[in-house]
């Protein structure tokens, strides 16, 4: 890993398995926490996500640099609609990833309070268990056998809403 | 690789997000997943926040557009009924009173959601709420059953409560009576201080509003739900000739349409601040057809 002599300021992340990500400070400043952290000085050379591997990680990046690219809304009222539906398009193709992946993306954009990727991975998880089954939920989502309803708790929650389930 | 991995869970803040996402049906039967998500989808601030979240959806894609026709109350998507070309799903609303639909429905009003209709044969109303098909019907009142009378239907913010008021014609004014449906009773407050003819309460500001009387000579007289007094909201100044007037709400409006017999136009009045008189701004005015018994009538959303 070698620092960049470019002229825009770097940031180092290192992932869980100890692969380092070298980026534009100004993609970094996408997550809330790594913005919070250099404004308080407390960002050395390199920011270890000991909670976030190279696979979530990359993706990450990938999310926030187009982001960091794009014209934000609140700067310019006016700005040109392509450059919106670009994001737009980019955001589906983004959220095109199996399960797992999108849990752990979730996981760790929480973690970097990244506002924009929450609310998409949020929107994605319930586009995907809209219309479903409690059980095929709970498949998805992979739901902690030790929380369920009990058979009583579960019958009257589904006669309250027996319509629901037709 | 990723598909074997054990998902972690997500913290309650998460899944919150997830759920406000979802549509009320699928909710419903979200309930059944697990505790912490029955808990989550039952609390009081999720349910307010999910509402809050529909109702300003700037695509109407939650909205529904709910009318009465003779006999049933149809529902269907607002977005089909702005945007398309043809509304192709409405759907009749499942009947609360488990038998088919009475002769005669009327929709009293609307607020948060939920709709009051009263069933005019035999002075039943209920309290509607058409996503998770929950009825709460009010106890009956003796006073005024065999009187005509009048309705209206709102939210007082002060005691979060939902308070239907009847107003029954007892010769020559209206006597009031306010239901609160957290005390489930009725309770009578002083005589409504118009005696006109009236049509049921348009809700809007924590109050509620009858149009009484004719353009000039008539008033808008308001009941405020929370400290359940009478007010007036003066009226814009009409154009000479002015006729029948009607109140409508639209959005945070109140609105007048106004009747122009001679001239066979409506005037389309709206209230930009409430209470400011000098606010009344004259948004249209209609010419129609001077149809014998056609109505005029302003949706708003």
């Amino acid at each position: 890993m070698s620092t960049s002599s470019s002229s825009s300021k770097k940031i180092v992340l290192k992932s869980a398995d100890n692969e380092t990500f070298e980026i534009d400070e100004i993609v970094a400043l996408e997550s809330q926490a790594i913005k919070n952290m250099i404004e308080d000085e407390c960002a050395d050379n390199v920011i270890p996500l000991g909670n976030i591997d190279s696979k979530t990680l990359s993706k990450i990046i990938e999310y926030c640099k187009k982001h960091a690219e794009s014209p934000k809304k609140d700067d310019n009222a006016d700005i040109d609609e392509k450059a919106v539906e670009d994001l737009k398009s980019f955001d589906a193709e983004f959220a095109k990833v199996d399960m797992p992946l999108i849990q752990d993306i979730l996981m760790a954009a929480n973690f970097l309070n990244i506002d924009n990727l929450i609310g998409l991975m949020c929107r994605t998880i319930a586009d995907r268990i809209k219309g479903k089954t409690p059980e095929e939920i709970r498949k998805i989502l992979n739901i902690n056998k030790n929380d369920l309803l009990s058979p009583e708790q579960e019958a009257k929650a589904r006669e309250e809403n027996s319509w629901a389930f037709d | 690789m990723a598909e074997q991995k054990s998902n972690a869970s997500f913290p309650p803040d998460i899944i919150r997000e997830i759920l406000l996402k979802l549509p009320v049906e699928s909710l419903l039967r979200c309930k059944s997943v697990c505790k912490e998500w029955y808990s989550l989808i039952s609390d009081q601030h999720f349910i307010k926040s999910h509402y809050s979240l529909s109702s300003t959806n700037i695509n109407y894609a939650h909205h529904r557009l709910i009318c009465n026709t003779r006999s049933n109350l149809i529902s269907c998507p607002l977005y089909d009924v702005l945007f398309n070309e043809y509304v192709n799903n409405a759907i009749q609303l499942e009947n609360p009173l488990q038998r088919t639909w009475p002769r005669r429905v009327r929709i009293v009003g609307s607020c948060n959601g939920l709709v009051c209709i009263l069933v005019e044969d035999n002075n039943t109303l209920f309290i509607y709420n058409p996503s998770t098909r929950i009825t709460n019907f009010l106890l009956g009142s003796k006073k005024g059953a065999v009187s005509f009378s009048v309705h209206g239907f709102g939210y007082d913010e002060m005691t979060h409560d939902y308070k239907v008021v009847k107003l029954y014609q007892t010769w020559p004014c209206w006597g009031t009576m306010i239901y609160s449906l957290k005390a489930r009773s009725w309770k009578e407050i002083g005589l409504f201080p118009c005696p006109d003819h009236l049509s049921d309460g348009k809700f809007l500001n924590g109050a509620l509003h009858w149009a009484t009387g004719d353009g000039q000579s008539g008033n808008i007289v308001s009941l405020d739900l929370g400290k359940e007094t009478y007010g007036e909201v003066l009226q814009p100044e009409y154009d000479e000739g002015s006729g029948y007037f009607e109140l409508e709400v639209s959005g945070e409006w109140l609105c007048v349409l106004c009747d122009y017999y001679e001239n066979r136009a409506v005037d389309v009045w709206v209230m930009k601040v409430y209470g400011v008189k000098d606010s009344w701004t004259k948004l249209a005015s209609i010419r129609h057809p001077n149809i014998w018994g056609a109505q005029i009538f302003l949706a708003s959303f």
